[in-house]
């Protein structure tokens, strides 16, 4: 084969798989126990529609970990297969029994967007939007299963994870912890989130370091 | 509640069994009219002579949006085959059913040695509703794919019918207007084998080496239009070409309860009737064995809406926040029982628990 009809071949298969692809169905959630909690064990409130993405990393575990309050980072290496809010699905506002609940159904072409056989996440956000949280966590379970997005190439395929699949330690914590505060109805702990710096606090340290080197500067005038 | 009479020994009960289902909502599908099944051979001194009441629906194989997009349709074999033996059994060991007073022959009967084109249920006792597929058989003896032996006593009845073949439901020549072309292009039929895990694909090859008919995956040139299905099982058309294909499906209705093998992984199963009140409450599926618990632990209904092109998810729920009962994944609390389980459609049951079950689904009219 010779070096122009490789690329030419491989993108016709490309685009014949991307051609017929199917969906998945994901059934996802917190609905069964372990809700998500902040920091200091409140749970999430009903109806605050705090959101939560689901979806797959294309960097490793250990990665996510490392680099767990660098946000900007971590979402361009996310990609996201569909979102849900604090409380969908369940009836009740907020300080009702299924605060740091949620229940979702959502469809999407895992082939499409390329995350077929990828690990599944959930991304937990204490605000409407990514950009304004102050803490978030993000959850897996690597050694379930179910946790990978299906190969929905041929056919639809359906899927079923729920928060409390996720082991309480480091393999299924990147960014987070598990045990303060317990849900609504006091029956089980909760999944809590972890600080992350403010969007407007980054702003400032990042202008604080730009004068770094101006400070430099100077003294190293200062001194001659 | 009183069970109808849908023998069609008589004019009277015949005209009940129209008006029943003509007072009823068939959905999508369309009821034709019905008739009797004046062709049964069950034609032995002492058999009961009665016919299934026969009739037919429009089946809707759904197409994507645009020709180059997918849409999957999950069709059920709402009829079966006309009965072509009805009798009761003598006795009964292994995968050998007997027949004392049957004497058939190749040229009487039309099972006698055409292995896989025939399958016995038996209609009474303790495995009503259960079938196998016909192996071989002597004059008075059949040899079953499974071991029915258990549910047998003398005098347990039963019926011998023709499978139904992608032939026999599709058209020879795809009367049904599936779209053919390759295995990449054509409409692709899929069936669901639980012992593997794994689906069969069929499709109907319009040119090329290895001709022009039905072709499963496996080979471009072996003639597939002959390959059986159970009525209870489920099949999934994908449709890669734009608008919706509509055609008949005509058959005898099945009377009596229909015994489901569910197994531990995918279940593809039809909806052997075409009438009645089917619902997830009514299916019998949690009086069979069917496992309740959370959406994670329980065994798992999965219903395809072709409209919004995806699953929805229904499970027994046994506990916890939104109480007792059935559920679909998007509520906890929503009861979720009288769910239809549709006419003419085939569904998943996820089992996720050990251990295989069988599922007892009564007769919904």
């Amino acid at each position: 084969m010779n070096k122009v009809s490789a690329p030419i071949i491989a993108g016709i298969l490309l685009c014949a798989s991307s051609l017929f692809a199917n969906s998945t169905t994901a059934n996802w959630g917190a609905q069964i126990s372990n809700g998500v909690g902040l920091a200091n064990g409140t749970p999430l409130a009903n109806g605050s529609n705090d959101l939560i993405l689901l979806g797959s990393f294309d960097i490793s575990n250990s990665t996510i970990a490392a680099n767990g309050s660098n946000e900007s980072f971590l979402m361009s290496n996310f990609t996201t297969f569909a979102s849900a809010v604090i409380g969908q699905g369940d009836p009740g506002g907020p300080g009702s029994a299924s605060d740091g609940y949620w229940t979702a159904v959502s469809t999407n072409s895992a082939s499409t967007l390329g995350i077929q056989t990828k690990e599944i996440y959930y991304w937990v956000f204490n605000a409407t939007t990514a950009g304004t949280a102050t803490q978030y966590g993000i959850f897996t379970a690597p050694s379930n299963s179910s946790w990978f997005f299906p190969d929905d190439t041929s056919i639809a395929q359906s899927n079923t994870t729920d928060l409390s699949q996720v082991p309480h330690d480091s393999s299924g914590i990147l960014w987070g912890s598990y045990g303060t505060g317990l849900s609504r109805d006091g029956s089980s702990p909760l999944y809590n989130l972890a600080a992350v710096p403010e969007p407007s606090t980054l702003a400032l340290i990042a202008l604080g370091l730009a004068g770094v080197p101006i400070a430099v500067k100077r003294r190293n005038r200062s001194s001659l | 509640m009183k069970t109808p009479d849908f023998s069609c020994s008589s004019a009277a009960n015949l005209i009940r069994f129209a008006q029943l289902f003509n007072g009823l909502s068939m959905g999508r599908f369309l009821l034709g009219f019905i008739v009797a099944a004046a062709s049964l051979q069950a034609a032995v001194a002492q058999t009961t002579v009665t016919t299934d009441p026969v009739g037919f629906l429009t089946l809707t194989v759904y197409g994507p949006a645009s020709t180059g997009g997918t849409a999957n349709t999950y069709l059920g074999l709402a009829f079966t085959q006309p009965v072509n033996y009805q009798a009761t059994l003598s006795s009964a060991s292994g995968t050998t059913l007997t027949d004392s007073s049957a004497t058939w022959t190749a040229t009487a009967n039309g099972f006698n040695g055409i292995s896989g084109a025939f399958y016995v249920e038996l209609i009474s006792g303790a495995g009503a509703g259960r079938m196998s597929q016909i192996t071989g058989n002597t004059a008075n003896t059949i040899t079953t794919a499974n071991d029915l032996s258990s549910f047998v006593t003398a005098g347990t009845g039963y019926k011998i019918r023709p499978n139904w073949t992608l032939a026999t439901v599709f058209g020879s020549t795809d009367q049904a207007g599936l779209a053919g072309g390759t295995l990449i292009t054509a409409d692709q039929i899929l069936v669901y084998s639980t012992s593997g895990q794994q689906y069969a694909t069929y499709y109907y090859k319009t040119s090329g080496i290895g001709g022009t008919g039905w072709r499963s995956s496996a080979s471009t040139s072996t003639d597939a239009s002959n390959t059986p299905f159970l009525p209870t099982d489920g099949i999934v058309v994908v449709r890669h070409t734009a608008g919706n294909v509509s055609f008949s499906l005509a058959g005898a209705v099945k009377l009596g309860q229909t015994a489901l093998p569910v197994v531990p992984g995918t279940n593809l199963l039809s909806n052997i009737y075409p009438s009645g009140t089917f619902t997830l409450a009514t299916s019998g599926l949690v009086a069979s064995g069917l496992t309740g618990g959370t959406l994670v632990t329980a065994d798992q209904v999965l219903i395809y809406d072709n409209t919004a092109n995806q699953y929805n998810t229904y499970y027994y729920k046994t506990s916890g926040i939104g109480g007792t009962g059935w559920r679909s994944s998007a509520s906890t609390s929503t009861d979720a029982s009288n769910t239809p389980i549709p006419f003419g459609a085939s569904i998943i049951i996820q089992r996720i628990n050990p251990g295989s079950f069988t599922w007892v689904a009564p007769q919904p009219f």
